[in-house]
């Protein structure tokens, strides 16, 4: 790490192959995108934690530190994209009248992802089908704690939340997550917010 | 808190191996007594230990090296001011010892470039004659000052992407043997590092910004783990111009590339350069000078790391990378190639110590034997002016002498870059 610090390129390196599969993990699962999608996040997020060595203090592990920046990245890119799709959609909606009455579907990302496909075990594919119907908040709890196996106090880092409140927030996302598995993946299905499930 | 809120509390915390004994048989009791419950809760603990085999999603086998080939071309982290200025105390004595050093001009190890009496040109120019042969050097006050300064960052952003020869500090002054012509590679790396600036390689990159370090210590600042001969004369360099303005004595940059390929190539020797250029410039007298020590061993090399900071171990791998300049030719015509891709760097004058390369030109070897009194070291130094009315086809004279700065005044507003060196 310190190597790394020093700006020497293959000690970041083994710092890349250390945490690649976490933080590939959590961007894909956050950003609910493709496997493209998310190397190219991911890549994104190395290439910013790169440049913001300078600012690790070793106040806490490398690991909670890059998830932290995969977190805060994911989450910007989120946001960033739904606020062009309801600008295109908005653009869509005024050009209505002068164009074909075409209708243009929000992608779901995970709607076609023929790697996600047959290949899989069925439990895994509907464990994330599941997860990621889960609210943020509460997905990101629940893939640190229980596919990361981050502890609570990591988790906090990681989030930079009261160790409480990510306790909640994990209870809360298992039983939501375990209600979306017994009510089954009806995507009409709709809890409210307080129950951990995206609306 | 409710009581179904606290018997789930006691559920996932043990799920998460977070409960103690006096509350897991408090829950055994409590699922004990509700089998739905008990149900409820196997069905959780099944679901998160599902959860735990979703870890075994990988990022794709070749993502580490996609991610590196990005990292290759941005610029490299930068430490915080505060870590910045943790280790600029080492860093500052290192690189105004270095300095000290050269002006000094002592010790078998120096190079001669900066005690060296300029060309006569330039020596004898009035201050408007020095002006015409100087354009570049017509700054406004309060202008940025340094080309090296200005340049710092940028070099450092290069040296990642310029390609030069490893060994240009090298000091094959030993016997040379028949060299080939330097080849197109090394001649585009020594003009891709005339246009990156100043370089200068006595300290590691990393701990301190080379740009501030030079705006603010070069020239004329002396550190206290100076010599008191050291420190006068670094400030007569300043004042024997007549002022004490720092910006009326030459900027003098060293080129030192060392082990840059090496380092690209795997990192093995990252590092060496900060040791290695200390080596090189330092008079041996000056080696055990703790300052030094300390540089040397704050590298972040390998070899530091591993073998308990010897800096002998350095020096070694350094006079084996020296050992590749030996198949290096410069003669005249490269020579004038190379020149030719200088000229258009916005330097003044280029200062070639031709004894970094096997074959010297006729001209320094010339000097050499015309100026049997200077060091050998001297004479292979070239001076060659890079301004409009020096473009000539005929480079100056070859071949500096030792001077004393004390004794003759520098040369004033030149912009100097040497290449090559001891």
């Amino acid at each position: 790490m310190r190597c790394a610090l020093r700006g020497q390129r293959d000690a970041f390196g083994t710092l890349v192959s250390r945490h690649q599969d976490a933080v590939w993990r959590l961007v894909r699962r956050l950003a609910r995108v493709d496997r493209a999608g998310a190397d190219d996040l991911a890549q994104d997020v190395f290439v910013r934690a790169f440049q913001g060595l300078g600012s690790f203090r070793f106040e806490c592990p490398f690991k909670h530190w890059i998830l932290r920046i995969a977190r805060n990245l994911t989450l910007n890119r989120v946001t960033t994209m739904a606020a062009k799709t309801e600008r295109t959609m908005a653009s869509l909606d005024a050009s209505r009248g002068t164009q074909d009455d075409r209708r243009i579907d929000p992608v779901d990302p995970h709607a076609a992802q023929p790697e996600d496909g047959m290949e899989r075990a069925e439990l895994k594919h509907a464990l994330w089908r599941a997860l990621e119907k889960l609210a943020q908040e509460f997905r990101e709890a629940v893939l640190l704690r229980d596919v990361e196996g981050l502890d609570y106090e990591a988790i906090a880092n990681v989030l930079e939340l009261p160790i409480g409140t990510v306790r909640s927030r994990i209870h809360r996302g298992r039983e939501a997550l375990k209600e979306i598995l017994t009510r089954g993946l009806d995507p009409t299905l709709r809890l409210p917010n307080a129950d951990g499930v995206a609306p | 808190m409710t009581e179904w809120n606290d018997i789930e509390r006691l559920v996932h915390d043990r799920i998460d191996g977070a409960l103690s004994a006096a509350d897991t048989a408090k829950l055994e009791a409590l699922l004990a007594r509700d089998p739905a419950l008990a149900q409820r809760a196997r069905e959780l603990a099944a679901m998160v230990r599902d959860l735990r085999s979703l870890a075994d999603e990988s990022a794709p086998p070749d993502f580490a090296r996609r991610v590196m080939a990005r990292v290759e071309v941005v610029q490299a982290p930068r430490q915080s001011r505060s870590a910045w200025r943790a280790g600029l105390p080492a860093a500052l004595a290192a690189a105004a010892m270095i300095v000290a050093a050269l002006w000094v001009g002592r010790g078998s190890m120096m190079p001669p470039t900066l005690t060296a009496e300029a060309p006569a040109q330039f020596r004898d120019a009035s201050d408007d004659a020095a002006s015409d042969a100087f354009p570049n050097n017509k700054r406004k006050a309060g202008a940025p000052r340094a080309v090296a300064a200005d340049d710092g960052v940028e070099s450092k952003r290069d040296d990642r992407t310029a390609s030069p020869e490893p060994g240009f500090m090298a000091g094959a002054r030993e016997e040379r043997t028949e060299a080939a012509a330097p080849s197109d590679a090394l001649l585009d790396a020594l003009a891709s590092t005339l246009r990156d600036g100043a370089l200068v390689r006595g300290i590691d990159a990393s701990e301190v910004e080379v740009s501030k370090l030079e705006e603010s210590e070069l020239p004329g600042a002396v550190p206290s783990t100076d010599s008191p001969k050291a420190q006068a004369d670094a400030l007569h360099w300043s004042k024997a111009d007549g002022d004490d303005d720092a910006d009326s004595a030459p900027r003098v940059i060293l080129l030192r590339r060392v082990a840059e390929d090496d380092k690209r190539r795997g990192g093995t020797r990252n590092g060496l350069d900060g040791a290695a250029a200390l080596d090189a410039l330092l008079p041996p007298a000056e080696r055990s000078n703790a300052a030094y020590k300390e540089t040397a061993t704050s590298a972040p090399s390998p070899a530091n790391e591993a073998n308990d900071a010897k800096p002998d171990a350095l020096v070694a791998l350094v006079r084996a990378n020296e050992s590749r300049m030996r198949d290096v030719a410069l003669d005249d015509a490269a020579l004038e190639e190379l020149l030719d891709r200088a000229r258009g760097t916005g330097f003044d004058a280029f200062a070639l110590d031709t004894s970094a390369f096997a074959g010297t030109s006729k001209d320094a070897e010339a000097s050499r034997e015309e100026d049997a009194e200077a060091p050998a070291r001297a004479s292979a130094l070239r001076w060659i002016p890079l301004n409009a009315r020096s473009q000539s086809a005929t480079p100056p004279p070859a071949g500096g002498q030792l001077k004393s700065a004390k004794r003759e005044a520098p040369p004033r507003r030149r912009t100097i870059l040497i290449l090559g060196g001891p």
